[in-house]
């Protein structure tokens, strides 16, 4: 279980995050959304001790995460960040084993070579497991970066945008597996811009907005028109579809002359 | 075995053949000179003098050993005059062994550095070692201090000034320590020019500024071998570390690396196998940058094997631009910081063109 109790976050003088708090648990994917710079990102670096808050603390099943060295916080935390590109030749056999890191002393064993590859065959990168990842697609380096985290066998799952710059069925594809993790016992947080998204697949949606949190609840309750005009400032309109009964989040757009 | 992946296979044997070949190069380097020594003799020689001389030192600690008949079974008969034999085991090798050793310190120390400072450009001297040592020298010959200790100290010292600069609260920002290095470099550049400038015999400070091994001894080896090999193999337990921290800081903190302590340790090795090569042979550039971008090209940037090919192979190339220093205007030794560049930058070069792929990576 995580816990989030009153955190401040600032850079210098600017203060990015102002007595943030959180509750996530087991199973549990809690999506943070908000617009550009309200500070989501510095939260999930807070999570993972790369920042540390100014006040207020962080637990990871009830152990303030001060308490921790790096090689814990990456037994029980992994990150899957915005943008990785790898400039080095590895195969993406090479790089899910550094998953395996804070396991390691000096090489692998035959675990953690096991680990790694169950981590790749759940999400389906067995297949090129040793081709080069400076040669792997854009979806195929995130799912070999999902399956390092995996590698990781962490507690908490700490997601930046795993989807922004997919297409549809790739995004699609990156959150099925993000669930069945989570379906598999992790506690996931992930910062998800696309808000249809975040609604079909969070438990929890946790909106911020300035550093601060304008609410947090079920994504029935946090989407609503009022919210989302008051937190992004667009009008939407919100629908429940008809096929899946989630929520479909629109912007009401001007009408647009379009030539032809 | 069907777990690792051809890559490393490729690695390993090649790591193989790289240390086969050194053996080959020690021997035949050792043969080249003005005195006419086979290479088959000094093989001979050599063994010989590793033969008496372990049971010189088991005898010593054992005196029963020394007695027994299993020395004269492997001993071969002398069919050399005594001059070679001081030829080769007082001259030759120690000069050929400390090429050796010094080539393994610049090409490993060089790859630590091009792994953590993820820069093309940077080798062991990136950060200012050369140009402190190299104003230790001019100042312990200007006032007749010992120059091997007095450039090693010099080269730490600027280690830890370079790094100290650069510190920002307890972590120490790689570009900055780039910046850092190159400014200090200049700054103690200037100093040794002053001084190279008003010394009467400038001749040996410029002369030691290009690198040599014409004074070679067991002593130098002696004194350099403990620090480079240790911190050799010292660098090895980090090549993991150093492989997660090419995917960048931030990553390699998640993955669990005590990047600050990593950078500090590594800074800290690379600085001691470089000041302690500089201390024996003077400044010998290209070694340390080419070397490991040529191994990269061959075995990838996994640093458990891109690591021991690049300290074999370093040795390989150091030896082979030692011989050809002699050889090029006998009797002269050409300082052979003259030869690593003359002929390894052309074929440097040739990689370059024939990759025409961007090479670091």
């Amino acid at each position: 279980m995580l816990e989030v109790k009153d955190v401040c976050v600032s850079y210098g003088n600017r203060k990015i995050l102002n007595k943030v708090n959180l509750r996530a648990h087991e199973g549990e994917i809690v999506g943070i959304v908000g617009p550009n710079g309200s500070g989501k990102t510095t939260f999930l670096k807070s999570l993972a001790k790369y920042l540390i808050p100014d006040a207020g603390s962080i637990y990871i099943n009830n152990v303030n995460i001060t308490e921790m060295d790096n090689r814990e916080i990456a037994k029980n935390v992994a990150v899957v960040s915005q943008i990785v590109s790898i400039d080095f030749d590895f195969t993406a056999r090479d790089i899910v084993l550094m998953g395996r890191t804070p396991y390691i002393k000096g090489s692998e064993k035959p675990e953690d070579i096991m680990i790694a590859e169950d981590a790749m065959r759940k999400t389906n990168t067995y297949e090129f497991k040793d081709r080069m990842v400076t040669e792997l697609s854009g979806g195929e380096l995130q799912r070999v970066i999902i399956a390092r985290a995996l590698a990781q066998t962490p507690k908490i799952l700490l997601l930046d945008e795993p989807t922004s710059h997919l297409d549809i069925a790739h995004q699609v594809e990156i959150l099925n597996l993000v669930r069945e993790a989570a379906d598999s016992g992790l506690t996931v947080i992930a910062v998800i811009h696309d808000l249809n998204l975040a609604a079909h697949y969070c438990d929890s949606i946790c909106m911020l907005k300035s550093g601060e949190i304008v609410c947090t609840g079920q994504p029935e309750t946090v989407f609503t028109e009022e919210n989302i005009r008051n937190t992004f400032n667009i009008p939407v309109e919100v629908n429940t579809l008809k096929s899946t009964n989630s929520l479909y989040i629109m912007p009401l757009l001007k009408r647009v002359s379009k030539a032809g | 075995m069907n777990n690792m992946t051809d890559t490393k296979r490729h690695g390993k044997s090649i790591l193989f053949l790289l240390t086969a070949c050194l053996a080959v190069v020690i021997v035949s380097n050792a043969a080249v000179g003005s005195a006419d020594i086979s290479a088959m003799m000094v093989a001979k020689i050599t063994y010989m003098g590793i033969l008496e001389g372990t049971q010189n030192t088991l005898s010593h600690f054992v005196p029963s050993i020394g007695q027994s008949p299993v020395w004269d079974y492997l001993s071969l008969t002398k069919t050399w005059p005594p001059k070679y034999e001081v030829i080769v085991l007082q001259s030759r090798i120690p000069r050929v062994v400390l090429a050796g050793l010094v080539g393994a310190a610049l090409s490993t120390a060089g790859c630590a550095m091009q792994g953590l400072l993820k820069n093309p450009m940077a080798d062991p001297y990136i950060i200012g070692m050369s140009s402190g040592a190299s104003l230790g020298a001019s100042l312990a010959m200007l006032l007749g201090l010992y120059v091997q200790t007095t450039a090693f100290v010099f080269s730490i010292l600027t280690i830890f000034l370079v790094y100290n600069i650069s510190r920002v609260g307890r972590s120490v920002p790689i570009d900055t320590l780039l910046l850092a290095g190159i400014a200090v470099g200049s700054f103690l550049s200037a100093f040794t020019s002053f001084l190279v400038y008003i010394n009467q015999s400038r001749d040996h400070v410029i002369f030691w500024m290009m690198g040599s091994f014409a004074n070679a001894s067991w002593e130098k080896v002696g004194t350099s071998s403990v620090m480079i090999i240790a911190g050799i193999i010292l660098l090895y337990r980090h090549a993991w570390n150093l492989n997660v921290m090419l995917l960048g800081e931030e990553q390699a903190q998640y993955l669990g690396v005590n990047i600050e302590w990593v950078k500090r340790y590594i800074l800290l090795l690379a600085s001691l196998i470089t000041g302690a090569a500089v201390a024996v042979s003077g400044i010998i550039g290209f070694v340390g940058l080419i070397i490991p971008h040529i191994t990269r090209i061959i075995v990838g940037p996994d640093h458990r094997i891109l690591f021991p090919t690049s300290t074999i192979a370093g040795s390989i190339f150091l030896i082979m631009c030692d011989t050809i220093s002699r050889i090029v205007i006998p009797p002269e030794n050409l300082p052979v910081g003259i030869i690593t560049a003359m002929f390894g930058a052309p074929f440097f070069i040739y990689l370059l063109r024939k990759r025409r792929k961007t090479i670091y990576a």
